[in-house]
């Protein structure tokens, strides 16, 4: 029997046994991870990296194969039936942990006010979806196994298991990084990735991984294109300035809907809508499957004729890209307090408005990008709180060290950085707005 | 967790500061769970609930200069201590956060309290959130912590946990 193999830019081959794992076969073949396929990993970063067209399947892919790779690695040098005994439930997350992703991935989250990790776990523990149908087949047990995994609040199986699928260094990490890479061009984002997972090591406790101190300058290369990425891609100022617009359309289309108007809602949207809360328990997990990008594309469509004129631009704007200026902020006065930034959002207010902009607060959009988002890897300081999931660790004189501590050359690049906020406001109000700023600035 | 909010409840430790990232987590964990509006998400870690959030928060502010942090005492290898910067204790005097307010009593006895005991309560009051059971929660803390459930510290660790979920705020 030959494998199942998909050709894949990262890997070139990624294969599945028919005989070992015909079950993964089947559960790529269900319609919710199908659904991936018209998922952008990036968001709108191709509107800034026109090759960033790639999406959810090919990662989730990426991910099961590696995983494949680290298992059996892991199988080979420590305890083989203990691997063995979470296979299937460590493959299956693999598979499946993005599977909850709604419409651009990430980027849609605060439009819908959805988070897709509870999404994941409600479609892969509904009992009506394929994925748990062929998770149920293959073991009673593993729609319950596999949910747990990917609930970061749960702790039912051992931390490895964990740090496996969502750590400082995971499977996760090292596909989407490459993957990235690879599509946006930008030409960041390699290191030695098969040294990283056909090194890694169980601890003296068993029940945490560690890294060998050989692959210290693998594990600095990989922090590196963190670094590099989280600079030139994920942060880009034009990528921002999109997402900042399209949540700022989806929140006037809020506001017109609340105060009783009429937004021409599309079917699917209309039933998501109808709900108090975009929450599972609240929408059904079929309702929420049928919110995709074509759907979401085609309202911003209908809203380029809408009345509401706010609505109108905003629509056509992002279809046509053309975006916002981004603008940095005065310092906010009082440093304990980084969001307040005093007079400068009501001064910028009167600004939009004196030029004509009759709903300021849509083309004021602040941009606020927490410390932890900009920071390619943070470790916790005091040893006896490190572990897997907060800290990457390798074996030095027989004790687990930080690899922070083992290269001190790197404290530049982990060093918390501050929280971020810029503003994106219309590029014909740019000249005067910085003026604005330059001025609070001196006061 | 914003830095006022981190600025407010260091401040409450006093002069001698706040001894410990541990501490911090699980004072904060405890504050949450009696309705302190702190926002922190937890995970169970090796000691206990712990938040990258916290960790984050409190890196940050010493980041910024508004927090010291001195490593001691033994050979710099003991834990964290944390006291305010002087501008961060002078911006404080200027605005403080009243949605605290409400809670500086509990969170000064929390910051006094024994660590084993906030170590082993906030186990026990995480296992509780899942199975809302008190008995099933305090037996899979202490297999979880290796340490017998009928020992008076895991006792008073259960009286704590118990405290701050009856007295939670909503």
């Amino acid at each position: 029997m030959t494998d199942k193999v998909f050709r894949d830019p990262l890997y070139n081959y990624i294969a599945f046994d028919r005989k070992r794992d015909g079950w993964l076969i089947d559960l790529i073949n269900c319609p919710e991870i199908q659904r991936l396929r018209r998922i952008h990993q990036l968001g709108v970063s191709n509107f800034t990296y026109p090759g960033a067209d790639h999406t959810r399947f090919a990662h989730s892919l990426g991910v099961t194969h590696l995983m494949l790779l680290m298992l059996g690695h892991l199988e080979r040098v420590s305890n083989a039936e203990r691997i063995k005994n979470a296979r299937q439930a460590l493959l299956a997350t693999a598979l499946l942990h993005d599977v909850g992703h709604g419409p651009f991935s990430h980027l849609f989250e605060p439009c819908l006010g959805i988070n897709h990790e509870q999404w994941s776990i409600a479609i892969i523990r509904d009992e009506t979806t394929g994925v748990h149908r062929v998770l149920k087949n293959q073991g009673a047990y593993l729609p319950d196994h596999v949910a747990d995994l990917i609930n970061s609040e749960n702790s039912s199986h051992p931390p490895w298991q964990r740090a496996l699928m969502s750590s400082q260094l995971d499977v996760d990490r090292l596909d989407y990084l490459r993957r990235d890479s690879l599509f946006s061009g930008a030409g960041y984002g390699h290191f030695d990735w098969h040294r990283l997972l056909t090194t890694v090591q169980f601890d003296e406790s068993e029940t945490d991984l560690v890294w060998p101190a050989k692959t210290a300058l693998a594990i600095e290369e990989y922090i590196f294109a963190r670094y590099y990425m989280y600079q030139n891609v994920y942060l880009h100022k034009t990528t921002r300035g999109f997402e900042a617009l399209l949540q700022a359309m989806w929140t006037r289309a809020d506001v017109v809907r609340q105060e009783g108007g009429e937004i021409d809602a599309n079917p699917a949207l209309q039933r998501f809508w109808s709900v108090p809360m975009a929450a599972p328990g609240s929408l059904a997990v079929a309702d929420y499957l049928r919110i995709e990008e074509f759907t979401v594309l085609e309202q911003i469509q209908r809203w380029t004729g809408h009345s509401d004129r706010g609505l109108a631009d905003c629509a056509r704007r992002f279809l046509n890209r053309d975006g916002f200026a981004m603008i940095e902020p005065p310092p906010p006065p009082n440093p304990l307090k980084v969001d307040d930034f005093g007079e400068w959002e009501p001064e910028l207010h009167k600004l939009l408005t004196a030029n004509g902009f009759q709903q300021p607060a849509m083309y004021c959009l602040a941009d606020k990008v927490k410390g932890k988002y900009r920071q390619p890897y943070r470790e916790e300081k005091e040893p006896e709180n490190q572990s897997a999931v907060n800290t990457i660790r390798v074996v030095d004189g027989g004790k687990p060290v930080s690899i922070g501590q083992y290269l001190p050359r790197l404290k530049s690049v982990i060093a918390p950085p501050e929280d971020r906020v810029m503003y994106y406001v219309p590029k014909e109000i740019r000249t005067e707005a910085t003026q604005l700023r330059d001025r609070l600035r001196k006061a | 967790m914003n830095r006022l909010q981190l600025a407010t409840l260091i401040s409450w430790a006093g002069e001698s500061g706040l001894h410990g990232r541990k501490r911090l987590q699980k004072v904060v964990f405890f504050l949450q769970e009696a309705g302190c509006p702190l926002d922190c998400q937890y995970t169970l870690h090796h000691f206990g609930p712990y938040s990258r959030d916290v960790a984050d928060a409190c890196d940050e502010l010493v980041s910024a200069e508004l927090a010291e942090e001195v490593c001691g005492p033994v050979g710099g290898s003991g834990p964290y201590r944390y006291t305010l910067s002087s501008m961060a204790e002078d911006f404080l005097r200027q605005e403080p956060d009243p949605s605290l307010s409400a809670f500086e009593e509990l969170g000064k006895q929390l910051i006094n309290e024994d660590l084993w005991h906030l170590e082993l309560g906030s186990t026990v009051l995480f296992y509780y959130r899942q199975t809302k059971d008190w008995d099933r929660a305090l037996e899979r803390a202490c297999a979880f912590k290796k340490v017998s459930s009928t020992i008076e510290a895991s006792q008073r660790a259960l009286e704590l946990a118990q405290r701050l979920q009856r007295n939670r705020r909503n």
